[in-house]
């Protein structure tokens, strides 16, 4: 009893024992690089000395005989074989037409029973009033007033609806690949080396077999666009999901929760503002491949900046350029706007998942004007409707918008963008003058430079 | 003395089907193919060594114990001494490599993937260190996300989230979404969610780390309080030696994922099972601990403190401190049954109260 009572020595500091994670097992780098280096010998030896030759203007290599090849029986094939013909040629009609209906119904200038710019306008701001708020009502009411004012109303249009289209087919097809990822390492191994060529490979180089493959027109153009537009939705889902706290799954798991559970009522509300990001990326990337799919005939702001660049005119690539940049400005507000109303609570988005999810978004979108995205960098909500007394004016503001759509079938003015290149001021603004200013300021700088 | 708490130790109740929760064998090696080290002599070796060997890492070391219904079981041990790997393979959110735990009398460890979630949604809950709570759902609906999961319908788990809102103190902030809470607060949606599903058994992972000292010290009491209302099985997981002695019936040490010691706290203090328990408990206040069962000696005949009152030998010594210095000669003490088991005196007494003052540096500790 007593030796259990005895004055204890000073107490000693007890050593912590650390979780010691597993090693890795050794790597032996030595081994691996002269396995490397000895491959490398064995293919200089037996490889040395063919197609190797500088080749002249026309000359071809035996691998470029057979993509030749490859293409020629591809365009024989392509008149009746089930899958070219079949599968992709369905597609390619189904997309052709698809963005034909959408064209002729809103960019196209015809007076009749489609609507016209005022329509569409008046029809836009109501559907951002109502998806993001006042400010990005403002901001795409200007940019569509800039694309009418410059004269590049049925171009800009033109890549608004390609746009949209890629973007909402690369939506329908990156998230469930992200899912598929984020669940599986053995997918997401898979899938990560084609999402790196899809991303890397330029895109004149998958020109062309996608355009003997849907041929060209929208189609092909909505095609090319995906492939480089559906990398960063799906890489972006994919961290998302797997950065939702592990304490929460955790604790999802303990409550029981079945793997669809999981996705839809833990990880993927905790990955939304990630997701969100993922489809701003997605846009982005969509719009930058604009001026790539004018080559092959896709319709849209692209066609007048290849125009200007085959006659040098940089007053008018400017232009355009400019209806792209803008348009990628509007798109990107309103989107995230629109993300940040929807999510709960309104004002308290910031905390939602971890902070660094969104280091990504801080670098790319914190440094250009937050203007228009409905807290406009001022940390906190202007004061907001109620929902339903929301829901009464958006209802109550429905009716003038359909009212300018349905006179914008009827009348001319409404109908195709005024030309208001006579008009002081704003006359400035339309292409013609505005390229102008902007040539005059190049050739300026070059003579300058060049003395 | 030290028989007394070897025998604790070693045979737990042997009837599974009697406690709450029987746990046998339980091991748990990281690394790959790790089922196949089960029954080789490679699990012999220390954690070091079979890391060094292999590259396994002994998680938890053939733990058996058992918890009795309504007890509350506590899991004390330093960081890396296994005790969250342990709680987490009771209810295979981490799988465990080999042995089986009972819960109520199922075989956790034999069930397929929907029979174990339907335990996980009806018979045994967890709360923990960081208390996963959903960041874009309010507080009411995180109580009542257990209820969603297991398919309630909305009303019925609104009305048993509102009454676990209630029983928790967190009344008024039902609305609120967990970010606007703080960690104390916080930590009781995490208990509400817990004991919403009305669940046999509940885990609690180091709940009240990440709280400050007052705040942990609140939460502890409502842990005793609520233990007391609702009358659950706990097992409950702290690094604290203070909350474990506070709030265990019995406590589990554990080091290098293998069990030290377990007993009732002043087995734990009064007979430490070897050197690293008596480092550990050195700093406790041993009065406020131990029993007069641990201090009283034999009577040296048979009317020895006849004369003053008996006092019964599970009183703490600092309670029976003053009875026994006002006493002229030694006190009996007598078991439950009142039979005198033994005397103590005041040097009995002063020897565990003045050696703590003689111990600590500071005078101010200790009594």
């Amino acid at each position: 009893m007593t030796t259990t009572l005895e004055p204890a020595r000073t107490p000693a500091p007890i050593e912590e024992e650390q979780p010691r994670t597993v090693l890795p097992p050794s790597r032996r780098t030595g081994r691996k690089l002269l396995v490397v280096l000895a491959l490398w010998l064995l293919a200089w030896a037996t490889l040395r000395g063919r197609q190797t030759l500088v080749l002249a203007n026309a000359d071809t290599t035996g691998l470029h005989e057979w993509f030749n090849d490859l293409r020629d029986k591809v365009q024989v094939l392509g008149q009746d074989n089930w899958f070219f013909h079949g599968v992709l040629g369905t597609v390619a009609t189904a997309l052709d037409d698809f963005v034909g209906f959408l064209q002729d119904h809103l960019s196209a200038v015809t007076p009749g029973d489609y609507v016209g710019w005022f329509g569409v306008l008046a029809l836009a701001a109501w559907v951002t009033y109502g998806l993001a708020g006042l400010r990005s009502t403002l901001l795409v009411s200007a940019v569509l007033l800039y694309l009418g004012v410059g004269g590049l109303w049925t171009d800009g249009l033109d890549t608004l609806i390609v746009t949209l289209v890629a973007v909402v087919i690369c939506i329908v097809i990156g998230l469930p690949l992200g899912i598929a990822m984020s669940r599986s390492r053995r997918t997401s191994s898979l899938l990560t080396p084609v999402l790196d060529v899809m991303q890397t490979m330029p895109s004149f180089a998958y020109l062309t077999p996608i355009s003997l493959f849907f041929g060209i027109g929208p189609a092909c153009a909505i095609v090319l666009t995906l492939v480089y537009a559906l990398p960063p939705l799906v890489r972006i889902t994919e961290h998302g999901l797997n950065s939702v706290g592990e304490n929460t799954v955790e604790a999802g798991r303990s409550l029981g929760v079945t793997k669809g559970q999981l996705l839809r009522q833990v990880q993927l509300p905790m990955a939304k503002r990630t997701i969100v990001v993922g489809i701003n990326q997605c846009t982005m990337a969509a719009l930058s491949m604009a001026t790539i799919a004018a080559l092959v005939n896709g319709p849209g702001l692209g066609k007048p900046v290849v125009a200007a660049l085959q006659t040098l005119n940089v007053g008018a690539a400017s232009v355009a350029g400019l209806g792209i940049v803008f348009i990628a400005i509007m798109l990107d507000r309103t989107t995230t706007a629109a993300s940040e109303r929807s999510a709960p609570g309104g004002q308290r988005v910031a905390a939602v998942g971890s902070p660094g999810i969104f280091g990504g978004r801080t670098l790319v979108l914190e440094k250009l004007p937050r203007w228009a995205t409905e807290e406009g960098g001022r940390g906190a909500t202007a004061k907001r409707l109620t929902p339903g007394g929301r829901r009464l004016v958006l209802g109550a503001l429905l009716v003038p918008a359909l009212l300018a759509a349905f006179y914008s079938t009827r009348y001319l003015q409404l109908s195709e963008f005024p030309d208001l290149s006579g008009v002081p001021v704003i006359g400035e603004l339309t292409a013609g003058p505005l390229g102008g200013h902007i040539n005059d300021i190049t050739d300026a700088v070059v003579n300058a430079i060049s003395g | 003395m030290t028989d007394l708490a070897v025998d604790r130790a070693t045979t737990p109740e042997t009837d599974p089907s009697s406690s709450a929760l029987c746990v046998r064998g339980l091991w748990k090696v990281f690394g790959p193919n790790a089922e196949k080290l089960v029954g080789t002599p490679d699990l012999e070796l220390s954690r070091q060594e079979l890391q060094a060997k292999s590259g396994h890492v002994i998680g938890v070391r053939d733990v058996s114990f058992d918890v009795a219904p309504g007890e509350v079981f506590v899991v004390m041990g330093l960081s890396g001494s296994g005790k969250s790997t342990l709680v987490r393979l009771i209810t295979r959110l981490i799988e465990p490599t080999a042995g089986t735990v009972l819960l109520g009398g199922d075989d956790l460890t034999a069930m397929g993937e929907e029979q174990l979630r339907e335990i996980r949604r009806r018979k045994v809950s967890m709360v923990f260190q960081h208390f996963g709570l959903l960041p874009h759902r309010k507080v009411i609906d995180n109580i009542a996300f257990g209820l969603e999961v297991r398919g309630e319908d909305k009303g019925a788990r609104r009305g048993r989230a509102q009454e676990m809102v209630d029983l928790v103190g967190l009344s008024g902030y039902e609305q609120n979404y967990p970010d606007q809470l703080s960690g104390g607060m916080q930590q009781r949606v995490g208990l509400a969610r817990a004991l919403a599903g009305d669940p046999a058994v509940m885990m609690f992972d180091e709940p009240f780390s990440a709280l400050d000292p007052l705040i942990r010290r609140d939460m502890q009491k409502e842990v005793i309080r609520l233990h007391h209302e609702v009358g659950k099985t706990m097992v409950f997981i702290t690094h604290d030696l203070d909350e474990a002695l506070k709030l265990g019936d019995r406590i589990l040490i554990m080091r290098d994922g293998a069990i030290v010691q377990v007993g009732a706290p002043d087995e734990i203090i009064g007979a430490p099972a070897d050197e690293y328990v008596r480092d550990f408990t050195a700093e406790v206040p041993k009065s406020h601990v131990l029993t007069l069962r641990w201090v009283m000696r034999q009577p040296a005949s048979a009317d020895e403190g006849a004369g003053a009152p008996a006092l019964p030998d599970t009183t703490v010594v600092r309670e029976a401190a003053r009875a026994v210095l006002a006493a002229d000669g030694p006190v009996r003490v007598v078991d439950s049954s009142g039979t005198v088991v033994g005397v103590v005196d005041d040097e009995d007494i002063l020897r565990v109260v003045v050696v703590e003052h003689h111990d600590d540096s500071s005078p101010a500790a200790g009594s």
